[in-house]
């Protein structure tokens, strides 16, 4: 059972890591080069697929800090932290390539425009829900301050997505497509849900095992009723015998 | 710096961070598995 798992794992991979080079080809052979931008909108197709896939991450931590708050069960805390490791590298990268973008689009790596402000508040959170883990010790009072924040944390989401549809941004809101640049962008959309589905599970499956190791750690190991002490103890009444 | 420049940097940033963390995943699970096999070692006398 556990062979057939991890060739089942090792297949899902490989066709991860398979179709992100097909796709990376696509982009730089396939698509034709957007006339008003030029090479530099290629980033668009990594970009948005990840940006919509840290949201998807940013609500698995809610709906798993909701499922701890509402069963106290240690898989919904695992399951959080996974995704909220996802959800922090996901935001990195949805923030730098955005930065690439910015500085050859616009002239300047960052501006402090809603869309963009909120994507780093967005960031910003998940670190600190990854911080905090470590300094509670207590497994349960961590997963239950975690279960908290991870709720409170999701509201940032809905503002990141709205802001740039209910405020004045640089950033745009939607963009007119080819239809070779639509189907890129929809290929796009399958290695990078798999990555980010093969990434939490991962994640999780090391959290869980983690947290066994420390459980039996703290466990007092089976004393043998064979096994003596390698000198004999020394009492008031053999003392200077050996 | 030219434009279709910045996109392969983009591309080398993004994928080169999801790569990072699977490879940091992976690093930690071998460790894990160490952890109980050494654990699993200590039981087993």
């Amino acid at each position: 059972m556990k062979q057939m798992n991890s060739i089942f794992v090792s297949i899902y991979w490989l066709a991860t890591l398979a179709l992100l080079a097909i796709g990376v080809v696509m982009v730089f052979a396939y698509t034709p080069t957007e006339v008003t931008m030029g090479p530099v909108q290629k980033i668009f197709y990594l970009h948005l697929p990840i940006a919509i896939c840290t949201f998807f991450s940013c609500l698995t931590v809610f709906v798993a800090s909701v499922g701890y708050l509402w069963q106290r069960k240690a898989m919904w805390d695992h399951l959080a932290h996974a995704a909220a490791q996802v959800a922090v590298i996901y935001a990195a990268i949805v923030l730098l390539t955005g930065m690439i973008w910015g500085r050859a689009a616009w002239g300047a790596w960052w501006q402090w425009t809603p869309r963009l402000t909120f994507s780093l508040v967005l960031w910003l959170l998940y670190v600190v829900y990854l911080v905090i883990r470590p300094s509670i010790e207590s497994s349960q009072r961590r997963a239950m301050i975690c279960a908290v924040y991870g709720v409170v944390a999701f509201l940032d989401v809905p503002l990141v997505y709205l802001s740039v549809r209910l405020m004045p941004d640089i950033h745009p809101s939607s963009i007119e497509l080819e239809p070779a640049m639509k189907s890129t962008l929809i290929f796009w959309f399958i290695p990078v849900i798999m990555v980010t589905v093969g990434l939490i599970a991962a994640s999780f499956k090391l959290a869980k095992r983690q947290a066994a190791c420390n459980i039996t750690r703290e466990l007092p190991l089976p004393k043998s009723k064979t096994a003596r002490p390698l000198r004999p103890t020394i009492t008031s009444g053999n003392r200077g015998v050996v | 710096m030219n434009s279709l420049n910045y996109a392969i940097g983009a591309y080398v940033v993004g994928l080169g961070l999801i790569i990072g963390y699977a490879a940091w995943l992976w690093l930690a699970s071998i460790a894990v598995t160490r952890r109980e096999n050494r654990q699993n070692g200590q039981e087993r006398r």
